[in-house]
Parts: C-alpha cells; sequence; structure tokens
C-alpha cells in the first residue's frame, strides 16, 4: 500500500505525456486506490477488534509499542551469521547490526494513514486546475509526498522511520519551491533549512539511543522499535541519560510540530505553498512531530518524558496555544490565519500528549486527526477563494457568504469544528487533551483552556470580515461560480467525518485503545517508581491541611475560593472518593 | 406497555425537532420553500405533547409510575437521609440510555436521557414556548429569503434546548449548552448582510466562551473530584458531598464557582450580560424563544439542578445572590432610558434573570430554604417564559407593522390601529410589573419572601436584607420602565415612520393566535400553580432537593410588592399620559446620571478598553515579535556560517607569497610546540 503511490509516480515519470489530463487522472486513480487500500486496512483491523472482542481490550499488551500487522523483511544484514564471515563491524557490537523493512500498523498508524490518503485525493482533486506548469512532475511530487507520509507513520523500524521522515522533505521542498507563491524559492529553502537542521540533531539522538541501549541490552533487531520498547521498559537508562537523548530526540519533531518557538517556518511555508502543498503540510506533515513524539520519546524515554518533557513540552505548548491563537487573531490573510491556528490547535495536541494518561494521549491522537480533517478543510476551500478572487487579504473581501454561498456554509462549518464546538470533531480532541492534563497538572489545562475562548474569537471574527456584512470583492470578480463538483466531493467527505467524529467518536477511539493503554501503563509504572507517590500525596495533604487550618483561623470567605490550588488538594480527595 | 413507549417517546422529545432540522437544512431551499415553517411546527408539536405526557404522568402520585423490570427505563429513587432534611419521596426519574460516546481509561459518557419533574418542567415550558414561536415566526418571517434556513436553525435550537434539559451528564449538558450557543449564533446573525448583526452574533458567541471556558473547568474539577460526570454520581450521592465538603471544602467551592460562571455567560449576568442587549440584532421570534423565555434561563436550570452541590457552599450562593442583585438593579436602570423597545425589553429580561439568581442565592441561608428559594427561581423562570415571550411578540408585531422601526420615539398611540397587540402586550406588562394576581406577581413575590427570609441569617443576614432592597427598588423600576415602554408605544397621539406605509395593519391571524394564547397564559398560568402549591409540589419530586418546609402565603410580602407594582406604573403613567411629572425636567436634573444609564454604563466601552485592546495589542505584539525577533534571530543564525566563510576568505587570495608565508608561520608554531613538548 504505502508503495502504490510511488510506483504510481514511477510509472508517471516513465510514461510522461504531454497530455496533462492523463497524468492528472493516473494519480487520481493510484490515489484512490491507496484510499481503498487503508480503507480496507482498517476494515480488517475493525473486524480483528471485534472477533478478539473483550479479549483483547482486556489482554495485557505486552509492549509499549506493538504494531497489529506487520511485514518485516531484513535488507541489511550485518548480524551474526553474517559476522561470521568476519565483518568487524558486527564483532564490535556483539550482535551487529541488521536493518529491518519493519512496516507495521497499530491504531495510531491506522488513523494517519486514513487521514494521509484521503487528504492526499482531496489535494490532487483540488489541484485539478490550479497547477498549469509541469503538470506531470507535480503529481509525481504529490505521490512521493503521500509515499513518504505513510511510510513514516507505518515505519516500526527507528533508522526507517527516520528515513521516511527525512524522505517527506525533499517532495515538499518541490512542491513549495516550483508551484508556490511568490516568495517560494525563499519559503522553500527555510523550510527546509529549518527542518533539515532540527531532524539532523535528531538522527544524533537515534544514533546514541540505539548505540546506548544495545550496550546495555543486545537486541537482535536494534532498531525495531517494539523490541527497544520493551527492553527499555524492563530495564530504563539512566535518567540523565533519557534527558540527553530526550532534548536530542525533541529538537526534530518540535521544529515539525511546530512549537513556538520553532514555529516560523510554518506561516511562511503555508503562505507561499501551493494549496494541495498547505492541505498536506497542515494535515499531515506536521503530525510527523507529535508522532514522533508519541513513537519514539515517550515509549523510550518515559522518565524524561516526566522529568523534562512535562515542563518544557506542556510550557511551550500553552504558549503555542496563547501565542498561535493570537498571532491568528492579528492576521488579514486568511491563509495566514488558518496557519497560526495551526500552532494553537497542534499546542492543544502537545498538551494532551504530555499529560501522559490515557484521556490525554487520545485526545492528543484524536487531536491530532481532527486538526488533519479541519485545518485540511479550511486550507482547501481558503484555496477555493483565492482561485475564485485572487486575494486572500481580509480587506478585501467581504460579504463572500451572498457570492458564494455553499463554499461559505462549507467554511461556517468547518471554522465550528476547527474552533471546537461540541457535536463536532474539534471539541472532542480538545475536551480530552485539556481533561487529561486538568488531571495532571492543572495549571496548563486551565491557561490552555483559555485559548479556547482566542479560538472562537479569530476564527469568527474571520467569517464575520470575510464572509458576512456587505459584499466587498475585488474588480472584474462579479460572476465567479460557486462551489463546483469535484471541489465539493474535495471538502464533503472531511465534512462529513468531521461531524461523524463529533456525534460518535467511540470507534475511533476503539482503535486506539489498545496502544494507548499500552503507551500508559508504562507511564503509571514509572510513576511509581520515580517518584515515590505515596511522599507526593502525603505532601499534597499536608498542603491541603494546612489551607484549612488557615481556613478556619481567617474564617471562610467566598474569595478564598478562587487562591486555592486545585492540584494540591487533589490527591487528598481522591482519598475520599475511593 | 407504557414504558417501552416512553423510551421511545423521551428520545423522540429532542428527535422530532432534530429530524424537522435535517428535513429543512437538506431539502429545505428545494422542497419545502415557503411551507418550511410547518415542518418546524409539526416536529415542535410532537415533542409538546411527548412533554405533556412526561409531565403528567410525573404528576400522577409521587412515585414511580415506571416498572423496575425494564433494563433501559428504570424508576431510579434515592435516598435522601442527610443535612437532617429527611426523604422526601422521591418521584420516578424516566431514564434512557442513548450510545457510549465516549471511553477513555476510567471515563466512561454515554448520551443518556432521562426526566425528572424539574426537567418536565422546563421541556413543558420550552417546547409549549417554542410551539407558539414558531407559529408567530411563520407569519413574521414571511417572504425572507432565508425563510427554511430559520426554520432549519429554529428546530436545530429546538432540539439542542431540550436535549439541554434532559442530559443525564454534565458533559452532555456543556454539549448542548454550547449547541444551544451556536443556534443563537446562527439565529442572531440570520441577518448576516447586515454588519451590526454579524458583530452581535460574534459578541454572543464569543462572550458566551468565556463562561463556557470557566464550566468547561468546572466540569474538569467535578471529573478529577468525584471521578465521574453522570448526575447520578455527583448529584445523586449528597453523602459523598457532604464527606468531600468537610475534608476538602475548597473543591466544593471551586466547582460551584466554575459552574456559576458558566452560568453567567449563558444567563447573561452582570458583567457578562454585554452580549444579551446586542443579540436583538436577530429577528424578533428569535429574541423571544431564545433570548427571553429558553436559552438564558439554561443558566438558572444549570445552577438549580447542582443545588446538591450549592448547599454545602454558602459562600458561593451569597456571591450568586450579590451578582444576581448588582444584575437586576443595573440591568433595570438601563432599562429606564433606552428607546429601542427591544432593548428595553432585553435588559428587562437580563434583571428578571438577575431576579432568579438572586432567588437561587438566598438560599445561603441554610438547607432547609434550599428548596424554596430553587422553587421561587424555577417559578419565576416559568412564569417569565411566558410574558416575556408574550412582550418580545407583541413588539416583533409592532416592528411588522412599522416597517422594522423599533425607536419609541418614532411612532406612539398605536391602541386603536393594532388593538390585538395593545392587549397582548398590556397583558405581559402586568405581568412583568407583578400586578396583583397576575403570574409575574406571584413568581416574584416567592422570590422576595425567600430574601426576607434569609435576612433573618445570621452571618448573611445584613447582605440580604440589602439585596431584599435591592430586590423591591428593582421591582419598582421594573413596573416603571415597562409602563412607561408601554405607554410611549400604545398610547399618546397617534404617530407612524414614514417606512411603516400607508397603512399600519394589526398582526395576520398566524401571529395574533399565538399572541393571544400566550397572553392567556401570562395572565393566568401564576394563578393556577402558584398559590394552589401545584408548582412547588410538583418540583419538589426532583431528586436531589431537600425537603421542603411548609408552603404558605406571604401576606406583607404580598401587600408591599402590590404597593410596590402599582407604584411603579402609576409614576409611568403620572410621567407619559398624565403628564403631572416633567420628566425631561428630570432627566436634565439627573444629568450625567442619566447618560450613564443611556450608554449602559458604558461597560460595552469598559470591555473594549480593559479586553479587546490589550488582547489586539499583545496579538500585533506577538506579529512583531515574530517578525523582528525570532526571524531576526534565525537570520542571525543562518548567517553565521556565511560570515564564518567571509572571514576565511581572504586568506584564500590566490597569491602564493602570502600561502608561503602562511606556511611558514604554521611551520615555526609547530616547531615552538614541538620544543615544548620535548623540553617537557
Amino acid at each position: 500500500m504505502i508503495f502504490l503511490p510511488a510506483v504510481g509516480a514511477v510509472l508517471l515519470m516513465i510514461f510522461r505525456s504531454s497530455e496533462t489530463s492523463v497524468s492528472r487522472w493516473t494519480a487520481l486513480w493510484v490515489s484512490l486506490a491507496t484510499l481503498g487500500l487503508s480503507l480496507t486496512l482498517a476494515a480488517h483491523d475493525a473486524s480483528n477488534m471485534n472477533q478478539q472482542g473483550g479479549v483483547s481490550r482486556a489482554s495485557t499488551q505486552q509492549n509499549p509499542v506493538q504494531p497489529r500487522l506487520g511485514f518485516r523483511h531484513t535488507w541489511l544484514d550485518f548480524s551474526e551469521s553474517h559476522a561470521n564471515k568476519n565483518i568487524p563491524v558486527a564483532e564490535r557490537y556483539g550482535r551487529g547490526l541488521k536493518l529491518e523493512f519493519y512496516l507495521g500498523l497499530d491504531g495510531i498508524s491506522i488513523l494517519m494513514v486514513l487521514l494521509t490518503s484521503l487528504l492526499t485525493v482531496s489535494a490532487i482533486l483540488i489541484s485539478w486546475e490550479s497547477v498549469r506548469e509541469r503538470v506531470t512532475e507535480y503529481y509525481v511530487c504529490l505521490l512521493i509526498l503521500e509515499t513518504g507520509l505513510l511510510g513514516a507513520f507505518c515505519a516500526f523500524d527507528l533508522v526507517l522511520f527516520y528515513i521516511f521522515f527525512e524522505f517527506t522533505l525533499i517532495p515538499l521542498f518541490f512542491l513549495v519551491g516550483i508551484w508556490g507563491g511568490a516568495q517560494r524559492r525563499y519559503a522553500a529553502t527555510r523550510f527546509f533549512i529549518y527542518t533539515l537542521s532540527g531532524s539532523l540533531v535528531t538522527l544524533l539522538g537515534l544514533v546514541m539511543l540505539i548505540i546506548q541501549t544495545n550496550q546495555q541490552i543486545p537486541l537482535s533487531n536494534p532498531f525495531s522499535l517494539p523490541e527497544l520498547s520493551r527492553a527499555l521498559a524492563e530495564n530504563p537508562m539512566h535518567v540523565s541519560m533519557q534527558v540527553t537523548l530526550f532534548l536530542a530526540l525533541s529538537a526534530g519533531f518540535m521544529i515539525k510540530v511546530p512549537l513556538v518557538p520553532f514555529h516560523t517556518w510554518l506561516p511562511l511555508a503555508h503562505v507561499e505553498a501551493p494549496t494541495a502543498g498547505s492541505v498536506l503540510l497542515a494535515g499531515v506533515l506536521l503530525k510527523l512531530g507529535t508522532v514522533g513524539f508519541l513513537r519514539l520519546a515517550l515509549p523510550l524515554l518515559p522518565d524524561a518524558c516526566i522529568q523534562v518533557g512535562v515542563p518544557l513540552i506542556a510550557t511551550l505548548s500553552t504558549i503555542g496555544i496563547i501565542y498561535g491563537a493570537l498571532g491568528a487573531l492579528a492576521q488579514n490573510d486568511i491563509k495566514r490565519l488558518v496557519a497560526y491556528s495551526s500552532i494553537s490547535h497542534l499546542g492543544f495536541c502537545m498538551l494532551g500528549l504530555f499529560a501522559l494518561n490515557a484521556a490525554g494521549i487520545s485526545g492528543s491522537i484524536l487531536q491530532m486527526l481532527n486538526h488533519g480533517l479541519s485545518t485540511g478543510a479550511l486550507f482547501l476551500l481558503v484555496g477555493m477563494i483565492y482561485e475564485r478572487y485572487h486575494t486572500r487579504q481580509l480587506t478585501e473581501l467581504g460579504g463572500l457568504a451572498q457570492k458564494i454561498p455553499l463554499i461559505s456554509v462549507a467554511m461556517i462549518f468547518i471554522c465550528f469544528a476547527s474552533m471546537g464546538v461540541p457535536g463536532l470533531n474539534g471539541f472532542v480532541g480538545e475536551f480530552l487533551s485539556l481533561l487529561g492534563m486538568f488531571e495532571a497538572h492543572p495549571i496548563y489545562a486551565v491557561i490552555g483552556a483559555s485559548g479556547v475562548i482566542l479560538g472562537a474569537w479569530y476564527l469568527l471574527t474571520l467569517l464575520q470580515r470575510g464572509f458576512f456584512g456587505p459584499v466587498k470583492i475585488p474588480p472584474h470578480t462579479e460572476h465567479v461560480p460557486d462551489i463546483q463538483l469535484r471541489e465539493a466531493i474535495a471538502v464533503l467527505p472531511l465534512a462529513v467525518l468531521c461531524l461523524w467524529i463529533g456525534v460518535y467518536p467511540s470507534p475511533v477511539m476503539k482503535t486506539i485503545e489498545p496502544d494507548v493503554n499500552g503507551l500508559v501503563r508504562q507511564f503509571e509504572r514509572d510513576r511509581t517508581t520515580l517518584f515515590e507517590n505515596q511522599n507526593r500525596e502525603a505532601t499534597a495533604q499536608a498542603v491541603s491541611k494546612e489551607i484549612q487550618s488557615q481556613r478556619h483561623q481567617h474564617g471562610a470567605s467566598a474569595h478564598a475560593v478562587t487562591q486555592i490550588p486545585v492540584g494540591a488538594a487533589r490527591s487528598s480527595d481522591r482519598d475520599i472518593v475511593r | 406497555m407504557f414504558e417501552n413507549f416512553m423510551e421511545t417517546g423521551l428520545w423522540l422529545i429532542p428527535g422530532a425537532p432534530l429530524l424537522a432540522a435535517a428535513l429543512l437544512a437538506l431539502f429545505g431551499k428545494a422542497f419545502f420553500g415557503e411551507r418550511s415553517h410547518q415542518v418546524c411546527i409539526a416536529g415542535i408539536t410532537v415533542s409538546l405533547l411527548l412533554s405533556l405526557i412526561v409531565l403528567f404522568s410525573g404528576m400522577k402520585g409521587g412515585h414511580a409510575s415506571v416498572s423496575h423490570g425494564d433494563e433501559n427505563v428504570e424508576a431510579v429513587s434515592q435516598s435522601h437521609t442527610t443535612l437532617g432534611v429527611g426523604d422526601n419521596g422521591l418521584s420516578a426519574i424516566y431514564k434512557s440510555n442513548g450510545y457510549e460516546w465516549l471511553h477513555v481509561g476510567d471515563l466512561r459518557i454515554g448520551v443518556d436521557i432521562r426526566a425528572d419533574a424539574m426537567t418536565a418542567i422546563m421541556l413543558t415550558t420550552v417546547t409549549l414556548v417554542s410551539l407558539l414561536v414558531a407559529i408567530f415566526a411563520g407569519g413574521y418571517m414571511h417572504g425572507d429569503p432565508g425563510y427554511p434556513r430559520f426554520f432549519a436553525a429554529f428546530s436545530l435550537f429546538v432540539f439542542s434546548m431540550c436535549m439541554l434539559v434532559l442530559a443525564n451528564n454534565f458533559l452532555l449538558l456543556f454539549v448542548f449548552w454550547e449547541a444551544v450557543g451556536l443556534c443563537s449564533y446562527l439565529l442572531i446573525g440570520f441577518w448576516f448582510t447586515r454588519p451590526s448583526a454579524a458583530a452581535a452574533a460574534k459578541k454572543a458567541f464569543v462572550v458566551n466562551r468565556i463562561g463556557d471556558f470557566g464550566f468547561l473547568l468546572g466540569i474538569f474539577l467535578i471529573w478529577t473530584t468525584f471521578g465521574t460526570l453522570d448526575y447520578e454520581g455527583v448529584l445523586g450521592r449528597p453523602d459523598l458531598i457532604a464527606r468531600i465538603a468537610a475534608t476538602s471544602p475548597e473543591l466544593i467551592y471551586g466547582i460551584t464557582i466554575l459552574l456559576f460562571i458558566g452560568a453567567m455567560g449563558k444567563s447573561a449576568q452582570f458583567p457578562l450580560h454585554v452580549w444579551l442587549p446586542d443579540a436583538m440584532e436577530g429577528p424578533t421570534p428569535v429574541s423571544a424563544l431564545i433570548h427571553a423565555a429558553t436559552m438564558v434561563t439554561a443558566g438558572v436550570y444549570m445552577v438549580a439542578r447542582c443545588t446538591p452541590l450549592y448547599i454545602h457552599s454558602p459562600e458561593v450562593q451569597v456571591t450568586i445572590a450579590t451578582i444576581g442583585g448588582i444584575t437586576a438593579l443595573v440591568a433595570a436602570l438601563i432599562a429606564l432610558t433606552q428607546f429601542d423597545l427591544k432593548r428595553v425589553l432585553a435588559y428587562s429580561t437580563v434583571s428578571q434573570l438577575g431576579f432568579m439568581f438572586l432567588a437561587l442565592g438566598s438560599a445561603a441561608a441554610g438547607a432547609e430554604f434550599a428548596t424554596f428559594a430553587v422553587t421561587a427561581a424555577m417559578f419565576h423562570l416559568f412564569t417569565h417564559a411566558f410574558f416575556k415571550a408574550v412582550l418580545f411578540l407583541s413588539a416583533g408585531s409592532v416592528m411588522h407593522s412599522m416597517g422594522d422601526v423599533i425607536d419609541m420615539r418614532r411612532f406612539g398611540g398605536l391602541k386603536r390601529v393594532m388593538p390585538t397587540t395593545h392587549g397582548c402586550f398590556l397583558a405581559g406588562a402586568l405581568a412583568l410589573a407583578g400586578f396583583p394576581l397576575l403570574s409575574g406577581f406571584w413568581s416574584k413575590d416567592d422570590i422576595i419572601a425567600a430574601l426576607s427570609q434569609a435576612t433573618h441569617h445570621e452571618t448573611y443576614g445584613t447582605l440580604f436584607f440589602v439585596l431584599w432592597c435591592i430586590a423591591l427598588i428593582t421591582a419598582l423600576l421594573t413596573a416603571f420602565y415597562t409602563f412607561r415602554a408601554y405607554f410611549l408605544t400604545f398610547h399618546g397621539p397617534e404617530r407612524f415612520p414614514p417606512e411603516a406605509g400607508h397603512h399600519p395593519h394589526e398582526a395576520p391571524p398566524a401571529m395574533a393566535q399565538p399572541l393571544r394564547v400566550l397572553a392567556f397564559f401570562s395572565l393566568t398560568i401564576g394563578l393556577i400553580v402558584g398559590p394552589t402549591t401545584l408548582f412547588a409540589h410538583y418540583l419538589e419530586k426532583t431528586p436531589g432537593l431537600p425537603a421542603a418546609g411548609e408552603h404558605h402565603l406571604h401576606w406583607d410580602v404580598m401587600l408591599i410588592s402590590t404597593v410596590v407594582a402599582l407604584g411603579g406604573i402609576g409614576l409611568a403613567y403620572a410621567a407619559y399620559v398624565g403628564s403631572r411629572v416633567q420628566i425631561t425636567a428630570w432627566a436634565n436634573r439627573m444629568g450625567s446620571m442619566y447618560r450613564w444609564s443611556q450608554e449602559r454604563f458604558y461597560l460595552d466601552e469598559i470591555f473594549f478598553a480593559l479586553l479587546v485592546l490589550p488582547l489586539r495589542g499583545l496579538a500585533q505584539l506577538c506579529l512583531l515579535f515574530d517578525r523582528y525577533v525570532i526571524d531576526r534571530l534565525l537570520d542571525f543564525i543562518g548567517a553565521v556560517p556565511r560570515w564564518f566563510g567571509r572571514g576565511l576568505q581572504p586568506l584564500q587570495n590566490g597569491l602564493v607569497p602570502s600561502y608561503l608565508l602562511v606556511m611558514f608561520g604554521g611551520l615555526i608554531v609547530m616547531v615552538l610546540l614541538m620544543m615544548q613538548a620535548w623540553a617537557g
């Protein structure tokens, strides 16, 4: 499935035809076939889950990371079987290197694969007429990008993951650099250098991680993620080592997500990228960063996540939520506005992830999916508007609801999904992320939740200025058509999914449940060993008692209510409940 | 048989309007067109009939009318042993489980609905008023290009509101809490081509979001405290609440105050009331239904529903009462000087909501008063829904005939032209002013009685005395401004604005009939269910409410409020009809006070200066920071290699002598180093 788009791309390259429609249709059919395949896989997985029924839910997943479907093929083997042939590298490491082609699917990758293949179809449909130059190359780039993304989500081998992770850069670089806007060269270069420099540090971290682990516990497959995670769960690394590795790994992921202050490549790249590029960039590519955290940092370096990850990442993502929202508020360019809203949304995502509990992580994964759907759809719609009016400036647009009612309805709907109105998808993810964080560290959740207010503010300002009020459009655009069938097909599935996930999120949650549980169990175990929970609870109780005694002394007053740190007393009330 | 019927029936109450909304949204324009209102009315009629069944089956006997056999529908009766108030014979709850919405870790949230006495009352109020308003709107909105869209959003609202009161857990409550806000947004911004409507819609949603922020945090705190979000697990366990309140009261305080912040947003309490007057940009039927009768009372419903939590935090209840009092007074003062008829009514709504919160807060006087206080608040909510709806719809009828002019300075003396509207407005105005024996009289009496009971409390007695005075002053102001509006509109010389055309007309039957029905209710409903204690006894069956004491009529309070109401009406008559009092002279004499009231105490401006401007500034600052700090820093980092390269560039100047020189220098350094190493 992963290589289907790549095969399509190669075919396109070999049989490049002057007929642009041929390459379009080929690309469309290839992407549709990919979508079909991934749907089949998802359905297969769902039926498997149903067959196992309660068993799978009850049965404990052994490794923190474990794919449910796997495909492995050794492609570079320096391990012992070859070591007998006197390969020095292998002897030095005791066991040796074995690069595996280890692809697999777990709940997380199923969701991400579905998202990627769906958004690619939409991206191809939306580029149908807007791309007129070097059409074949364009679709080749899109399909290669899809392959890279699918590969990264499905890789269960560290090296393979990294290869795919980096591989996505190349097609996107060309997409932005060749088919982008006025400043495309600058944007593409900056985007490339920004992310590349980050991921080089990540590579360093990965290498160090593998060497460290294999010095401790020699593994037969030193790069296999499930085996690594199990080995590290049994014999955790020293905390300071973990912290170093965590910082190294997160360098690349933080830029990819992006967390403030590493975000400035994003608005630029989005604005300059062609619509399809923006859709895939926001919808899927950013998730490589979060998935990186989820796949590598959380299961392999749990102690570092607790010690450094929570304060560092949670602070940055809280800042990101507010900062992104404020940035969006100040924008005149719709596309830039949506780009900044991405920063805010990814903040929620990371906040939930580093709650390190079931609610938070599930919420975070859901938020990844939601953000892909709603922001992807937003970019599609912005692209349609740009195609019609050749401007994205809110100062030049107004009252579009009268001119292009159907696009406007879609826009309003997606904006509501994006701002987290209950009943649509955004709410579920935000709610779970914040709830998870509130359980773990209330203060971050409280500050983060204020982003919900700002989110409504900037999106409604967008609607108010661009779509309501008297009509204001650039000259000579009075008779632009409303949504075309092709565009409707691109947007409609996303909107339907937004509604479906909002009304009935259970299937999605069931898909990721085993994986989340596997991850979370790790943290529950770790917390007790690392932090001596009892001590913490004891201090918390002491604090709350102190507060109570103070209250008795000073007499209870209504104003004191807000001043009491909620977290301090939380553990004590747990005792009451149980 | 009946149970099975009720299980689906309960779902049909919100389901029928939802179906109507879906039909209208999908096929409205193409298929229904001008018949859209029929779909909506049909849906709401179904819900109304079923709500009535729920209401009356709850009335039959106090106890379970539902068998225990069925899995899904069960009669849950709980025992209350805390607080020494004893068991008060809880009524049956219709309960029906839908599907599992979320299941993550320990968190398990289902789409489950239930109906108890309080829900039944709310349901009946909501569906009845909705039905009448929908019929009215069928005439009022006639000919509007967005006709199907209006009724689609209208049906969606009725669905959301029904689900809001039927919700069986806090998250579902929150979901539909926001959903009604969404419908309100869509309907305020219905005429989206007007910039003012679009701005008002946004303002309503964002201000509501501020409240929702508190509500959401309250839900989080409930979750971390109780480990569940179901009503049964939280409100249904008074013993647990009492234990938590004893050991860590700050948790209960936190929950209650956060929930109240949510209620302040939705129910337009000071200082979050600023959205409601602006919301009058929406079509008048919307103002009547959403922004007067139903949605804005959701906050009152929520606080009343959470009474088991609130009785453990008297401090918060005092805060509620204080904020309610401030709201009631401030809004009434503003209403005195507005010239926009709908705005007068909007501020009056804010003021009356303040009254309801005053009542809820007066429960601070002790747990034994809680039920009385809640009953007073819910009763006022109930009667207010009718008389405020009739007032708004009459105002809509006036607007309809005056060519959408709503400024009371531009028309007058409509008594003869629009007799039905005049009569209905008068009925509503009398009820609102608290004219003896009309519905507003009974419910307002209850609130004032609850407050006067609270004045006997040793700690908060003085505060409640002040609030009691505020309530009376507000009641006087209410009577005055209501009749000011009435006299300005319907009395005096006949005047029409040019927009009205040549023939200002009475409302068509589709609009007049619902007006008559609502007017009838606002005249009589209070007398039917108030002094007969029908309402109080019914509401008492709500599980979670502590048992109430005896109900008796408060003659002293009734006397005072009669005097107050008549006094207010008399003053208004004297000022605007009899012209015994020179009102303009008075206004001039008040000078700055008058301007303050007319300018709504500059609250919008204060909000703008304190909240909107700084945030906008901060937003700009963020952008500048991005552009001039982060990007400069990046350019700097990016430039370092180039500088490095540039620094090395002169070395490669291509001149052989300079290369030789450098080589020679290097050789000397190396030799020196080796010698040093040798020497040790």
